[in-house]
């Protein structure tokens, strides 16, 4: 076969020009963020991992729906969607980051954007989309405090909230009548309902519990206390968290025994299925219970007022789930814009099944939520004011709640107080694991 | 003559020695990709093993044996090679009798023998995550299986996960549950490839059934049962999937693998890497003395 060099000199030629011809249009991406942003000048992919936030037979199709909607809109900026699952999510996001293989956006578990920021700068700052949606408006939108969730101790502005994740309180009506109890309307009334239920039926317990370790997180903030301080150090040993520690343990196997003893293997889903079989008087979950419970349950289930500590003050806990950048992205201006689209437009995702509360009030004011059941009785009861973030006392989030919220150090605390270990020992140990999180974050 | 065997010879050696080139030739891909996929990671992790890092950022800075000294002051570290030697020993021995009962049995001509041998193989082939899952209903709480058999005996309920030592009888007996048809399947190969004239022997000098067991045909399989020790207990040091699942990761129930595991992911890459060296290092010795074993039974059989 003959070589054609004088072709083949011009084809390499060719492709030379084309290859600067193409950087030169390329140019620097815009620094301008959200809508206003103009159209990128070349192809843009951005890959989106967006978590479980709802069934899977109708969440991840009402995602998809929304980007084809945002692709529609944008032209030029495509989005390579997945529906990430939950499990291992924290090893999932930090390997990713660890071995530059992050997405450019994503959405995920409530303290990652803390998380990956402090543990490796790994998170673009939103600052000009705040400054953005402040000038125009947009951030009014939002309920009170919810834009400043994600600012970390520099000032920066590391998510956007897409969802509130409030836990409420909710109760059988049926089963306390049986037991011939009144709602209670403070927790020393309540330790004593569980126990009294738990009493006229060896079957039923108080509580219904797996899974999480919500309720050691709730019960410490409803106390007036919190796992940090407000110098946001470990405060799991303070006497007002001891406190509350020792209040859940007087219900578990160590104390009166009304709390399921399987809680200490079983999932949340399965504390639930307990509850909705009627075999507990209360439960703790989100706003959106309802789908997991039956229709003969859902006469009988009310939310749960809620409760007096002894100085009279009624809180609760929420937490909230973000949608954040990656600061390894080529296209900072194009991720802010998604971002953008997605807040706004995160009617949808609850259309589609999405668990939690939308922080922007012209989503959560749609008619559409006052036909949930117990969505806006949990709302008005248990969000804010009386809802509190989790770091409470401190003065923001920090990547120590990152860890906590993916390791097994506060799933064992709580274990420890279901089954009846020294609550004081089982506290010193958790104090000690969590002061180390926030001493690496220092 | 003489020359032209020795033309014989070597052409026989030459065509020998291309054999071998070629064979391992065709063999060196796999061995580099394996010798890749198992030596990169194993070097990677000792490294770490040196370092300050995190899985979002490893590799942040060389601190000797820093990492190893904060192992051995962690008393989680020494909970985890607490049950790992628990859990092991446990379920090898309860796996090992199961095992070498069932493949004597079977190795008589029983009815549904074929059958039966089936149906021992199930527990092996099952998908880790059903057979824990039911092992965790069957166990967990008053109407699970177990406790509604022991109510037959008068036995109060007993919560199994919620107490550090049932927590360890209920995790040896299911790691037995999964563990005993590899040794059945081994030891019944085992007694199939023994003389039976010994035991004829045996028993033709008046010897029972049990003396001729002890001292004739358990001797004979000595050198295979080392082996399944040590195989074994490797792998029980290495199981992460039974007790993590079995007891929804139970702080009663947490061996080196998920110690190991929890550390670098969530805490300190540096110190669950040195963990993962440490039981690297311990079940090397542990497999060379047992070697040592089965060369010296070898030899008495």
């Amino acid at each position: 076969m003959r070589n054609h060099p004088r072709s083949l000199k011009a084809i390499i030629a060719f492709a030379a020009v084309g290859a600067l011809a193409l950087t030169a249009c390329g140019g620097p991406a815009p620094t301008t963020s959200g809508s206003d942003t103009p159209p990128p000048a070349e192809p843009v992919t951005l890959e989106f991992w967006d978590m479980a936030w709802g069934p899977a037979d109708t969440y991840p199709a009402a995602a998809q729906k929304l980007i084809d909607k945002f692709e529609a809109e944008n032209s030029g900026i495509k989005i390579n969607y997945t529906n990430k699952s939950w499990d291992n999510w924290y090893q999932t996001f930090a390997q990713a980051v660890g071995s530059d293989s992050a997405p450019d956006v994503s959405t995920g578990g409530g303290f990652q954007p803390f998380g990956l920021q402090q543990d490796a700068d790994a998170i673009l700052p939103l600052n000009d989309l705040i400054s953005q949606w402040q000038a125009d408006g947009t951030a009014a939108d939002f309920t009170e405090g919810m834009l400043d969730y994600y600012k970390d101790a520099q000032g920066n502005y590391l998510s956007i909230p897409w969802a509130t994740d409030i836990r409420v309180w909710f109760y059988r009506s049926d089963v306390l009548e049986k037991a011939g109890i009144e709602v209670p309307t403070t927790w020393k009334d309540f330790a004593k309902a569980c126990d009294a239920v738990h009493k006229s039926d060896k079957n039923i317990y108080g509580v219904a519990d797996g899974g999480t370790p919500h309720w050691t997180f709730q019960q410490g903030i409803s106390f007036g206390a919190g796992m940090f301080d407000k110098d946001g150090n470990a405060a799991i040993t303070s006497p007002k968290e001891l406190e509350a520690l020792n209040f859940i343990a007087s219900m578990g196997e160590g104390g009166t025994g009304c709390i399921n003893p399987t809680a200490t293997t079983i999932s949340q889903d399965e504390a639930i299925e307990l509850f909705n079989q009627g075999k507990a008087a209360f439960v703790q979950d989100s706003p959106s219970i309802a789908p997991r419970l039956s229709e003969e349950s859902l006469k009988a289930v009310k939310v749960l007022p809620p409760l007096a500590n002894d100085d009279g003050q009624k809180l609760g806990l929420y937490f909230v789930n973000g949608i954040m950048g990656y600061k390894a992205t080529k296209y900072p201006a194009e991720v802010m814009k998604f971002i953008s689209f997605w807040s706004e437009n995160g009617r949808d995702l609850f259309l589609g099944g999405a668990s939690g509360v939308s922080p922007r009030k012209t989503i959560d004011s749609d008619p559409m939520f006052d036909s949930a059941p117990l969505y806006r009785e949990s709302v008005a009861a248990w969000g804010a004011p009386v809802g509190q973030p989790l770091f409470a006392l401190a003065p923001n989030g920090s990547a120590a709640l990152n860890t906590i919220d993916g390791d097994s150090t506060m799933q064992d605390l709580e274990r420890a107080l279901f089954s009846g270990k020294n609550v004081d020992e089982a506290a010193k140990v958790a104090q000690d694991k969590v002061q180390g999180f926030v001493d690496e974050g220092k | 003559m003489a020359k032209k065997d020795a033309k014989a010879i070597s052409a026989s050696d030459m065509q020998t020695r291309r054999d071998r080139w070629l064979s391992l030739n065709l063999a060196l891909p796999s061995i580099f990709l394996l010798g890749v996929a198992q030596l990169y990671p194993l070097v990677q992790g000792i490294l770490y093993s040196f370092q300050r890092g995190k899985t979002t950022n490893p590799s942040q800075a060389w601190v000797g044996f820093d990492k190893y000294g904060a192992l051995f002051k962690d008393p989680d570290f020494w909970n985890a090679v607490r049950f790992s030697i628990i859990f092991a020993i446990g379920g090898v021995i309860l796996s090992y009798l199961l095992g070498l009962g069932l493949a004597l049995l079977l190795s008589q001509d029983i009815p549904m023998r074929t059958m039966l041998r089936v149906g021992f193989i199930v527990p092996w082939v099952i998908p880790p995550i059903v057979g824990m899952t039911a092992w965790r209903w069957m166990m967990q709480d008053e109407n699970g299986a177990v406790n509604q058999m022991l109510s037959w005996f008068g036995v109060d309920t007993i919560f199994f996960f919620n107490d550090p030592t049932w927590t360890a009888v209920a995790a040896i007996v299911v790691k037995a549950w999964r563990s005993f048809p590899f040794m059945l399947v081994s030891l019944m190969a085992t007694l199939q490839s023994l003389d039976p004239v010994l035991d004829e022997a045996a028993a033709i000098d008046g010897a029972g059934k049990w003396k001729t067991f002890w001292n004739v045909t358990f001797p004979q399989m000595l050198p295979m049962s080392s082996i399944l020790w040590v195989l074994m207990t490797i792998w029980s040091v290495n199981d992460y999937e039974t007790p993590y699942l079995l007891t929804n990761n139970s702080p009663n129930a947490r061996n080196l693998m998920i110690f190991s595991f929890d550390e670098a992911i969530y805490r300190d890459l540096g110190t669950g890497s040195a963990a993962a060296v440490v039981t690297l290092i311990v079940l090397g010795i542990l497999a060379y003395f047992m070697l040592k074993l089965q060369k010296k039974a070898d030899e008495l059989s």
